[in-house]
């Protein structure tokens, strides 16, 4: 990333980032609610344009190069938008013909992923009927399913069952041994600890930090690292006292 | 990836019938295709059989009108097909030719586009020799290729202006010119059906010619003359507008498959308008509330925002023309109001449609739903009746007809009020959901469009049969004696009020008896 820069009216969403994610490394990007990942990851993956700046991937610049960079990518994005009259087995399969895979390789590895991530016996059920979990595994299916050397995941574990969180880590995990790239958005601290090896932290539209996962938290937890790095405060929970003594609308209690 | 597009909308198409409601859909979409195709046959046969000095003033103006009606009635109605959404796509490799391609192919697949296709190559009946039959099919070919991006491009181009508030304003002057162009038009076609003279039409087709519908035509009639080089002249220059047609949807398609707005935009809402109903008397500060809510949506949503802007013009244009009448009787033009209430309260037609996700939170909110169906209700009325009050002021002002301004107000409210509650009824039974996608005047899928417009003629004859009894006395005592009708206004206006306010309570006691089903068909697709 070369300067990204975002604004939305007044409010500046990313501002004029730069950032190296080396190649077969399993990077995190962390931040606060609107700190700007999605936004950041939004503008690398040519899904929203950006003010100034530039992304490039593996030397293909996103917005110059939109073909060529999007086929060196696999995107789960925060608002995914699926096509909710397929099956999730047709989905797999209309993507991978569009990206120009031959149907046979598609259906083995569509049946491969549905079966990894526990989707097999919903494959021929629309997508419309999926539940949040389900969409986003299916959508997770798809940006892998052409095998990308770089995979953008925004938010990948978001309402996702334990089950399901361990069985998208075992396939990241032995997805990065081969050499490709991971980048993901995430809240969860500790999966971002124990999957990453590089880490980037966001605040309000800046990077605050970046580098090996180690040199960042310097010896403490990472959440630790973030909290003093983004200099968040305890708020005070007492002006809810109300919770504590509910009343309905009309005042009576109850 | 031509096929794979067709085999994807075919898909789509297929997997969407699983559903009731989509069936019904399917069901409107072919009876209005099946009427369409009838009327075209129709019209054909007839052509055939009448003078042949009529076919070139006929071919040339009907398809410069289909071409036009093709770019504006899918703003209008809100309705053009986004089966295949493009912004679904957006993380694809697919090279920019090939997405217009598989996009243009998967729009061509539908019942609508093929009807008018048979309809355009029933042209080749007038062929008189094979190469005549060949330019006459091409002409078809391309007319069929030129509406379908006209379509594509008015309504990718609306949604991309609408996307930002300050062009909305532009996108509303726009909108605005092109719904009293259409108007223009269809009354230029009524005033033609009524009474119709050759030098009219020929006058008519003599500038249609000019457009890219009117190649069309003229290639066809060159064609049917033997005239080569210019029919050729025609379809490549048809072609060219293709092309540049395409160009400007190639331009758009980056606009809807990229977002480059914030989602919610952090634009200021303003307070003017919930002070200002903060000291309206007599209503619960929930009708306020869900009043002010709604006027906000109407504000920010693109089709909920178009729907307003596009028609409102409708109101005055519609109103004017009859200030022509003779002066004996232009006076009286201020009773016209009755229609024009009705006509304004069409706006109201898919009150929960316009932010069907917004009802979920709503159904949560509160025990019950009446102040929700109110707030919308209420908020349609509030810019509304404002349009009317000063329709009824201005005609009265251009016929000196101020004897009728009461009547024509009551008469106003009273078919607003009475279509209004029909169509609060038919909105929670028959609402159409918003569309989930970047272009708000695209369908999900093929015959949303029909089967609303379907819905709407239904609950718009009854509002009509409803309002019927007391505009019909007001107009005849009005006539007969200015001052009787004078009287009886406002028991047409209380009445019109009396079915609003029946409409909504009983759409508010449907929505809170049967939510889950309501839910359902508020949810999409």
């Amino acid at each position: 990333m070369r300067g990204l820069t975002k604004r939305f009216g007044p409010k500046v969403a990313v501002n004029d980032v730069y950032l190296d994610v080396p190649a077969g490394s399993f990077f995190g990007l962390v931040g606060p609610n609107g700190a700007g990942k999605s936004t950041t990851l939004s503008m690398i993956t040519g899904l929203l344009r950006p003010d100034a700046g530039e992304a490039l991937i593996a030397g293909k610049d996103t917005w110059h190069d939109p073909f060529r960079a999007k086929q060196l990518i696999g995107v789960l994005p925060e608002n995914l938008r699926l096509f909710e009259r397929l099956s999730g087995r047709e989905m797999l399969e209309y993507l991978g013909l569009m990206r120009h895979m031959p149907a046979a390789v598609v259906q083995a590895r569509a049946t491969e992923l549905l079966d990894v991530l526990g989707l097999t016996d919903d494959a021929g059920k629309l997508i419309t009927d999926y539940s949040t979990g389900m969409r986003k595994k299916i959508g997770l299916a798809a940006a892998l399913l052409h095998a990308p050397d770089v995979l953008f995941l925004d938010e990948p574990f978001e309402s996702v069952d334990p089950i399901s969180v361990r069985a998208i880590r075992l396939v990241l995990e032995q997805y990065t041994q081969s050499g490709a790239t991971i980048v993901f958005s995430s809240h969860v601290m500790p999966i971002v600890e124990e999957l990453c090896d590089r880490v980037a932290i966001m605040n309000l539209g800046h990077l605050v930090a970046s580098g090996p996962i180690e040199q960042v938290r310097a010896g403490r937890r990472l959440e630790d690292a973030f909290i003093e790095l983004v200099g968040a405060e305890d708020r005070a929970t007492g002006s809810l006292d109300w919770l504590s003594q509910r009343t309905d609308i009309a005042g009576t209690d109850r | 990836m031509i096929r794979i597009f067709a085999r994807l909308k075919l898909r789509l198409l297929a997997n969407g019938l699983k559903r009731s409601k989509n069936k019904t859909a399917l069901v409107f979409s072919i009876l209005f295709a099946l009427i369409l195709l009838g009327l075209g046959i129709i019209g054909l046969v007839a052509l055939r059989l009448a003078d042949p000095a009529w076919f070139r003033p006929v071919v040339t103006s009907s398809l410069a009108v289909l071409m036009v009606a093709w770019l504006v009635l899918p703003l209008l109605i809100g309705m053009t097909d986004g089966t295949v959404d493009p912004s679904r796509l957006a993380h694809l490799p697919i090279r920019r030719h090939q997405l217009i391609a598989g996009l243009l192919a998967s729009t061509l697949i539908g019942i609508m586009p093929i009807s008018i296709g048979i309809v355009l190559l029933g042209f080749v009946m007038f062929a008189n020799s094979v190469g005549s039959a060949i330019v006459i099919v091409v002409a078809a070919i391309l007319a069929l290729l030129l509406g379908s991006v006209l379509a594509q491009v008015g309504s990718a181009s609306l949604s991309g202006l609408l996307r930002g508030r300050r062009t909305r304003d532009i996108a509303g002057a726009v909108l605005g010119f092109l719904a009293i162009g259409g108007g223009l038009l269809a009354q230029f076609g009524l005033q033609l059906i009524d009474d119709i003279e050759l030098h009219q039409l020929e006058a008519f087709a003599r500038i249609a010619r000019w457009t890219p519908g009117g190649w069309v035509g003229q290639a066809m009639v060159w064609g049917t003359e033997g005239r080569w080089l210019p029919a050729v002249g025609a379809l490549i220059a048809t072609a060219a507008g293709i092309v540049v047609a395409g160009a400007a949807w190639w331009a758009l398609l980056d606009r809807l498959m990229t977002a480059s707005e914030a989602r919610g935009g952090g634009e200021s809402t303003g307070t003017l308008v919930p002070r200002l109903l903060g000291r309206l008397p007599g209503l619960s500060p929930a009708i306020k509330a869900s009043t002010a809510r709604s006027l906000k949506t109407i504000r920010r949503d693109p089709r909920a925002w178009a729907a307003m802007a596009g028609q409102l013009p409708m109101l005055l244009l519609v109103g004017f023309p009859i200030t022509a009448l003779s002066d004996e009787n232009r006076s009286a033009a201020v009773l016209f109001t009755g229609a024009l209430g009705l006509y304004a309260g069409i706006l109201n037609s898919n009150l929960f449609g316009f932010d069907g996700r917004a009802v979920w939170l709503d159904q949560l909110a509160g025990p019950t739903m009446k102040p929700v169906l109110w707030g919308k209700s209420l908020a349609h009325g509030l810019i509304i009746v404002p349009f009317l009050v000063v329709i009824v002021f201005s005609l009265a002002f251009f016929t000196d007809g101020w004897r009728y301004v009461i009547a024509g107000f009551g008469l106003a409210i009273g078919s607003f009020g009475c279509i209004t509650g029909v169509l609060a009824r038919s909105s929670v039974l028959h609402g159409m959901p918003a569309p989930d996608g970047v272009n708000p005047f695209a369908g999900q899928g093929t015959g949303q469009g029909a089967a609303q417009g379907f819905r709407l003629m239904g609950a718009f004859l009854l509002g009509l049969m409803l309002a019927f009894v007391p505009s019909v006395l007001v107009v005849g005592l009005s006539l007969l004696r200015w001052w009787i009708g004078a009287v009886a206004a406002p028991l047409a206006a209380c009445f019109g009020l009396f079915a609003w306010r029946w409409g909504v309570n009983s759409a508010a006691r449907t929505v809170e008896r049967d939510a889950p089903e309501f839910l359902e068909r508020m949810t999409l697709p």
